[in-house]
């Protein structure tokens, strides 16, 4: 665990840089680049809300995208059919899943439930509620629910990705805030202890349930809000994908490659499975007839058992290093 | 609400019981015999589909006698996975392990999206479609055959467990890894076969289900879940307990298909489980692992 | 004043019976030892004590607050800390982090609690290795912070769970030292043990259980010369 008090001012420089170079990105690349990328960082935003739980945590949830689903819902209906806006959704669907990962965290506490019972659990809640979104009438079935095409700043809907992409920015800076915030906060002490060892970390006055519910709760409510985020900028909610296994596979893929349990790793983890995702693409469309998406998906599933196997910790800390010394030297 | 109906429901139910609980069984040996919590274990069933499909289309070889071959390729699959991958996991942490199963599970349904493509397949064989008539209840062959096929292989497992050496072995070498080996068994060769044996379950998984169902990818995961919930449902780790949770969840869902569809059956299903989950994940039989290691 | 008060505490596992009315008394500013032969419930009275266990029938009274239902982390708020036999640290954090885990138990701030954490490792000796991940210490380190962690959390009851077991004769008669300049300091010690060397060297104070039930209890020297217990130990080969 580094010291991060004494790396402040110099650990900042880094990330300012790379801040300040995202900023100008929508304005010298082409709209496709763009996307990728703000598309990426909503992604590495997700990364950073399953990095609260499972990473400090320890509380490795296989179904976080029941949470990207809530606030993907509770974003897209109102706005369609009442025309709420888009940021009072996010809140909301922020909040919705607060309540459900409360829930699931406190019952999961409360009877104990641990390693693969716990995974198997979250994978079938969001299971669950992605199966309720597929029969419900009123949430447009297996259809899903297609965002309208207008501009309107109030509700937050735009035909162009720019708007999109400096709010994604935003939130990803929220992140990397919040989770610093936590890192040094007594509750980031206490997650951490807690997952080294509950017996230790109860004898020394943690409320072992408390902290796992209280992470659970925070990173569900900051991933519900990257739900909304997610479907207003990609105009459509289909509840396969806000639901699905995917969707929760990305989150811990990008965080344990990039390092769980750190500030920076989720953005970096993302970081690398972007560039990984846009190579196979074009090696798929260059080898012809092969889906894409399917390879994509494979290699994920490689990569991910190659993390299990060979870096837990992930490589993003040492990617880090090596780019650091090259560009800031 | 007929009587033929409820009669159907119940006989189906339980048909299709013996296969899900095969299909668990698979998985029950791994978590239970090996320790690990693979629960990638239902996309071999998958694999065991398309590879059916496959030699049937090219070869017009049926899926009785192919199972012969199946079944073959199955168990040496299964020993060359233990040998070059599940071995190398074994040590790691516990949350690691479940995300290797995930990743595995993930990179399989995807290979199989590649090379079959994602529109659904159908096997179909005559005799296997014919409909069977017990008074007015009817019942598909395929149905029947495939609940046979996996009552004979589960009857099978359960005689090599018992009563041949190897089979008390790998029993022996599942309660206690370090004190098999220091009396001389070689564990990593008993681990391999019983890897290969839970294949071999998954491959009878998939062939009962092969000509019952439309063939594709997402199967995969499906079935995944499924397998995870049978071994659950009858205790991770007790082989009985898997049996009797596949009936009890053929019944489930068939019973439950008398009223709506399949997709809220499931639902129900799901949400029951997680229920059970959290209440008492030893299993209906209570003698399932309670906890993870 | 009674600092710790055990009533009447049962607890059974399965069938077989642990604590069969156990009622013991800790004096606050004094050192408790707590002996008795293998089975006698020394270990499960500890585990109800400090909150890890909830007995079947009895109450735990700590600074004359009801204390039965809390679990142990309510406890230590209260002032009643615990070390474990097996040391239970955080492998991956430094030992003066791990110290800080204990010292967060009493203030919000990392910063103040940390220069707290310090001060306790400076206290216990420790300051050489206290950058030194708190897993690749030795056994008798792990002892030594154990107590640290505990002692961060300002405990008015310390409660030791054979910290003398496994360390050789130097090891234990540093521990010796170490736990009466804690309790010097002001912090009320019951030390479990089978180490007599160790009873009778720091503990003026004794009580003595057997089957679940407490034999007797007073000053060392009295009880130590108490026919039945020597009797009940007659058979054991701890050093007398």
């Amino acid at each position: 665990m580094k010291r991060a008090e004494n790396t402040a001012l110099s650990g900042l420089i880094g990330p300012v840089a790379i801040l300040i170079v995202l900023l100008v990105v929508p304005f010298l690349a082409g709209r496709y680049l763009t996307q990728v990328i703000l598309f990426g960082l909503i992604t590495a935003y997700l990364c950073g809300a399953w990095n609260i739980s499972a990473g400090y945590g320890g509380l490795l949830s296989f179904g976080h995208a029941a949470f990207i689903g809530t606030g993907a819902y509770a974003t897209a209906i109102p706005l369609v059919y009442y025309g709420l806006p888009g940021w009072l959704g996010m809140l909301m669907g922020g909040a919705i899943s607060a309540v459900f990962g409360f829930g699931l965290s406190w019952t999961i506490c409360r009877f104990r439930v641990k390693g693969f019972y716990f995974a198997v659990s979250t994978i079938l809640f969001a299971e669950v509620l992605g199966s309720i979104a597929t029969r419900s009438r009123y949430l447009g079935r297996g259809m899903g629910v297609p965002l309208p095409s207008v501009t309107n700043v109030f509700t937050l809907q735009f035909l162009s990705v720019i708007p999109y992409y400096y709010m994604a920015l935003l939130l990803v800076c929220a992140m990397v805030l919040i989770t610093r915030h936590v890192e040094r906060s007594r509750l980031g002490w206490y997650l951490r202890a807690t997952r080294q060892s509950e017996d230790a970390s109860s004898a020394l006055g943690i409320d072992v349930t408390m902290v796992k519910v209280i992470a659970m709760t925070l990173s569900a409510f900051l991933t519900g809000i990257g739900g909304g985020m997610y479907v207003l900028a990609l105009r459509f909610c289909d509840p396969y994908d806000v639901f699905g296994i995917m969707f929760s596979t990305t989150l811990m893929l990008g965080t344990l490659l990039g390092g769980r349990g750190t500030v920076y790793g989720p953005i970096i983890g993302i970081a690398i499975l972007t560039a990984v995702k846009e190579g196979l693409t074009f090696t798929a469309e260059a080898l012809g007839g092969m889906s894409s998406f399917a390879l994509v998906l494979m290699g994920w599933g490689v990569i991910l058992c190659l993390v299990a196997k060979f870096v837990p910790n992930g490589i993003g800390p040492w990617v880090w290093n090596r780019v650091a010394k090259k560009t800031l030297v | 609400m007929t009587f033929e109906l409820i009669i159907r429901a119940l006989l189906s139910g339980i048909l299709m019981g013996a296969i899900y609980g095969v299909l668990g069984m698979g998985f029950t040996i791994v978590y239970g015999i090996v320790d690990l919590p693979l629960f990638t274990h239902g996309v071999f069933a998958l694999w065991a589909m398309y590879f059916l499909f496959t030699l049937f289309k090219y070869s017009g070889l049926g899926p009785y006698p192919g199972f012969l071959l199946l079944f073959a390729l199955a168990y040496l699959f299964g020993i060359l996975l233990y040998k070059t991958l599940l071995r190398f996991i074994l040590d790691i942490e516990h949350e690691m392990q479940l995300v290797f199963a995930l990743g595995l599970l993930i990179a399989l349904s995807n290979l199989a999206l590649i090379i079959f493509g994602p529109t659904s397949l159908l096997l179909s064989i005559h005799w296997l479609e014919r409909v069977v008539f017990l008074g007015e209840v009817s019942l598909k062959t395929a149905m029947i055959v495939g609940a046979g096929a996996s009552v004979l292989f589960i009857v099978c497992m359960e005689m090599f467990f018992r009563k041949t050496e190897t089979g008390k072995a790998i029993r022996a070498c599942s309660d206690n890894r370090r004190g098999a080996s220091i009396i001389g068994l070689n564990v990593n060769r008993m681990y391999a076969i019983a890897i290969g044996i839970s294949l071999v379950c998954s491959a009878v998984a998939g062939l009962a289900f092969a000509p019952l169902v439309p063939i594709y990818p997402d199967l995969g995961f499906e079935y995944a879940v499924l397998a995870c919930l049978v071994a659950v449902l009858g205790g991770a780790g007790d082989m009985k307990g898997a049996l009797v949770a596949g009936f009890i969840m053929g019944l489930l869902l068939s019973v439950q298909q008398m009223f709506y569809d399949l997709t809220l059956a499931r639902l129900t299903l799901y949400a029951i489980m997680l229920g059970l989950l959290m209440v008492r994940p030893t299993g209906i039989l209570g003698k399932g692992k309670s906890f993870a290691k | 004043m009674a600092l710790l008060e055990v009533r009447s505490v049962k607890k059974a596992f399965g069938g077989l019976i642990a604590l069969d009315g156990m009622s013991i008394v800790v004096e606050e500013g004094r050192i408790y030892g707590l002996i008795g032969p293998n089975g006698a419930g020394k270990t499960t009275l500890f585990n109800i004590a400090s909150g890890f266990y909830a007995p079947d029938a009895g109450e735990v009274i700590f600074a004359g607050e009801r204390v039965t239902d809390l679990g142990s982390h309510e406890r230590c708020a209260r002032g009643l800390a615990r070390t474990f036999q097996i040391p239970k640290m955080f492998p991956e954090m430094s030992v003066v982090d791990n110290v800080l885990i204990g010292a967060l138990s009493r203030t919000k701030e990392v910063k103040s609690a940390r220069s707290y954490a310090e001060e306790i490792v400076d206290f216990l000796g420790m300051t050489r290795k206290k950058d030194a991940l708190a897993g690749s210490l030795r056994v008798h380190e792990l002892k030594r912070l154990e107590i640290a962690k505990a002692l961060a959390t300002k405990p008015k009851l310390l409660l030791l769970d054979e910290t003398m077991a496994g360390m050789n004769a130097v090891e234990q008669d540093q521990l010796i030292r170490l736990l009466r300049k804690v309790h010097d300091a002001g912090t009320t010690l019951l030390v479990v043990e089978h180490v007599m060397h160790a009873v009778v060297n720091l503990c003026q104070h004794v009580v003595v259980v057997n089957a679940g039930r407490m034999v007797v209890e007073g000053g060392t020297r009295e009880v130590l010369a108490n026919e039945e217990v020597i009797r009940i130990y007659l058979g054991e080969d701890d050093k007398c």
